[in-house]
């Protein structure tokens, strides 16, 4: 290839690339933040705790098993309650961290000139005010 | 004053096209059918039409966000992005225009050294160059961060095993 210049992309439509995509991160970011605190309420919780049970163990190398005998008996189902606990007592941050990420998604999915993400947008603004309404429920009862 | 209609027709991702026309890069809009258009008017008899596909790759920043992203989807594993395959379009024709002129640039599927586009046109063409190449110099830069995630994952895995034996 003689001339490489000529095929480098101009910054702003890199710069546009990047908001959009971290805009498609976000929404990811945002279903799976949703899922996880809808999870107690579901049986997305097994999924979840295990998933995140073997994230731990991949990323500390299997240490954790060595280290903490206890760890083992985590992988016990009987251990889930404890988890759905926890994930309960998290609201008061996972809500506006939620809202927060999905007002952000809109906006970064925005910036897309070419393609309008409806179907990203619109669960979006559901995922929003189905939050609020579990705010309204939590604050009520 | 002269009049060049331009449309493209099955690209496969249309928000990383730029088309170039005497140097001057086109606003294109989505047509009816879901193809690009734009116009240009100009006095000349003859006009250069460039097509260039855009990579998403660029420079030291643009390195350090793609790290960024990485760290925030988990590794990549909840990354939506497709793969990039370096692939860039050197596409280049000079039209004798009419006083209303039509092209029609069709994409076929991308691969390398193979003739990208095939063009439909009223107005005389002269085709100075029409092929999918590959950027090795984007392609040096995907290999780097290809390097950068792997090393970035193994001190992950070792700080997490030095955490654990610490904390015991």
């Amino acid at each position: 290839m003689d001339n490489q210049d000529k095929f480098k992309t101009p910054n702003k439509a890199l710069v546009r690339m990047q908001v959009v995509r971290l805009g498609k991160i976000l929404f990811t970011l945002q279903v799976i933040a949703s899922i996880a605190l809808a999870s107690p309420f579901t049986f997305a919780i097994y999924p979840l705790y295990y998933a995140a049970l073997i994230l731990l163990t991949l990323f500390t190398g299997f240490t954790l098993f060595i280290a903490y005998p206890g760890f083992a008996s985590w992988w016990d189902p009987a251990r889930i309650y404890n988890f759905t606990i926890s994930i309960l007592d998290t609201w008061k941050y996972m809500i506006p961290l939620i809202l927060i990420i999905s007002l952000l998604s809109i906006l970064c999915l925005s910036f897309d000139k070419n393609k309008k993400h409806l179907g990203r947008m619109l669960a979006s603004i559901i995922m929003m005010v189905l939050v609020i309404i579990y705010v309204l429920f939590r604050l009520h009862f | 004053m002269k009049e060049l209609h331009l449309e493209l027709t099955g690209y496969p991702c249309k928000d990383n096209v730029l088309v170039k026309i005497d140097g001057i890069p086109m606003e294109l809009t989505n047509s009816k059918n879901k193809n690009l258009i734009c116009k240009y008017q100009t006095e000349k008899e003859k006009v250069k039409v460039e097509v260039f596909k855009l990579l998403d790759v660029g420079g030291w920043l643009w390195f350090i966000v793609q790290l960024f992203f990485f760290i925030i989807t988990i590794f990549g594993l909840l990354d939506v992005h497709h793969k990039e395959k370096c692939l860039v379009i050197d596409f280049e024709i000079e039209v004798e225009l009419k006083d209303k002129s039509e092209i029609t640039l069709h994409f076929n599927t991308i691969s390398e050294n193979q003739r990208p586009i095939e063009i439909e046109t009223n107005s005389p063409v002269k085709e100075i160059s029409n092929v999918a190449l590959v950027d090795t110099k984007a392609k040096k830069v995907m290999k780097k961060l290809k390097m950068a995630k792997i090393i970035f994952v193994v001190a992950t895995i070792i700080i997490g095993i030095i955490i654990v034996i610490a904390v015991k």
